[in-house]
């Protein structure tokens, strides 16, 4: 018998399986740079979600995983920190995905500003215009 | 492309079969088995040793997410701010090379109606204390430096679109400053990892980028402040770092929205 939590783990990776596959038709088969542009963000949080699924943990007995934040630090008492590495979900994909999010924003923002200056210049975003004027 | 009617076919069957083959092979690596129950070793270390203040490589905060990326590995993430500055420091260049007369000067007057400015005075300073709030408890609560100048920005971009971007440069907002901004936030963030080393070149063994004491180091941030109502947590350098990326990241993403803003405007006149 499938569990619920189990039922919408598998309803949220099949999503981002067919995410993975509109965003890698976006970017290898659809002209305008815009849309190609938008795909690669895509492509890019699904990854992202991906990398934050290996971090994830189940509920123990009912009891909800923690996100990693340690409130009780003061208490000086070693068996809450135990408690807590037993329900927390693992920090470190979390700061990975953090740091991707920075260069992924970085990226899109220096693209769109290309694709600002192959407007200016060939007065269209379209791949098939602006090899046709090139050659 | 070519002007077949096959070629779409080919399209979608090739991404079909990319992303079949990418579900089998993540399901054969194990990556779907989320039900793991145990922390990986790194793990592990990272959630016993941050938030433990007995422990010697403490990072004396709550938030062990902000504490990795400013404290275990700042030098990682004082690259990836550089890496964002370079980018929006490119867009400036691509976008001034004709001319910067035009990148001076904004002309919209906005495109809305009045239901959207006043929604838009009403919310803006909303925005900007729930932004400063995330960034200065980055240590203490989910958020960061990063995550509240990304919330801030929502506030520019209301106004760009209500009021148009002369609204905006007109009260300060220009990009010269912005830009002043966004390097002396980078810089300080620098200076602030730097100080240990000339705590090392004077007194004793202290890191870059480090942040408390460390078993054969003295050097540390004040990470605990007594005042007469109650203790101030600062974690350290992480509350500055904080604050200065905030400030870095809310600068640099006002200037590169308030520079398309005004390209879209000088579209629109022609």
């Amino acid at each position: 018998m499938i569990t619920l939590s189990e039922y919408f783990m598998t309803i949220l990776i099949t999503c981002m399986i067919v995410n993975l596959g509109l965003a890698l038709y976006g970017v290898f088969f659809k002209p305008n740079l815009i849309k190609k542009i938008i795909a690669l963000t895509i492509l890019g949080d699904t990854a992202n979600t991906f990398a934050l699924i290996i971090g994830y943990r189940m509920w123990v007995a009912g009891v909800p995983s923690r996100p990693p934040v340690f409130t009780e630090w003061r208490s000086n008492n070693p068996l809450l920190l135990f408690v807590f590495t037993k329900t927390a979900v693992d920090p470190l994909p979390q700061a990975l995905v953090l740091t991707a999010i920075v260069i992924g924003l970085a990226v899109t923002l220096f693209l769109v500003f290309l694709t600002l200056q192959a407007w200016k210049i060939y007065r269209s975003v379209d791949m098939r215009d602006i090899r046709r004027l090139k050659g | 492309m070519r002007k077949s009617k096959t070629f779409p076919v080919i399209c979608l069957i090739t991404t079909i079969s990319i992303v079949l083959i990418l579900a089998v092979l993540l399901n054969i690596s194990g990556l779907t088995t989320y039900g793991v129950n145990e922390l990986t070793g790194l793990a592990k270390l990272f959630v016993l040793n941050i938030p433990d203040p007995t422990k010697p490589w403490s990072s004396h905060a709550f938030e062990i997410v902000t504490a990795i990326l400013w404290d275990q590995r700042g030098l990682d993430t004082y690259f990836e701010t550089s890496v964002l500055f370079l980018a929006i420091v490119a867009s400036v260049a691509l976008l001034s090379y004709y001319g910067r007369r035009h990148v001076l000067e904004g002309t919209g007057d906005g495109y809305t109606t009045m239901i959207v400015k006043i929604v838009t005075k009403l919310v803006v300073p909303i925005i900007a204390v729930v932004s400063a709030s995330i960034a200065i408890h980055g240590h203490l609560t989910p958020g960061g430096g990063f995550q509240g100048g990304s919330v801030f920005v929502v506030a520019p971009v209301l106004i760009l679109l209500a009021y148009g971007s002369r609204f905006l440069s007109s009260r300060g907002f220009n990009e010269l400053r912005l830009l002043a901004i966004r390097a002396l936030s980078v810089t300080l963030i620098f200076v602030v990892g730097l100080v240990p080393v000339l705590y090392f070149l004077m007194h004793g063994t202290a890191y870059l980028f480090q942040n408390t004491y460390k078993p054969d180091s003295a050097f540390t941030y004040p990470y605990l402040i007594p005042t007469p109502i109650g203790e101030i947590l600062t974690a350290g350098s992480i509350m500055i770092y904080n604050i200065l990326e905030f400030f870095a990241v809310a600068a640099g993403f006002t200037l590169a929205i308030l520079l398309l803003t005004r390209e879209f405007e000088r579209g629109e006149k022609k």
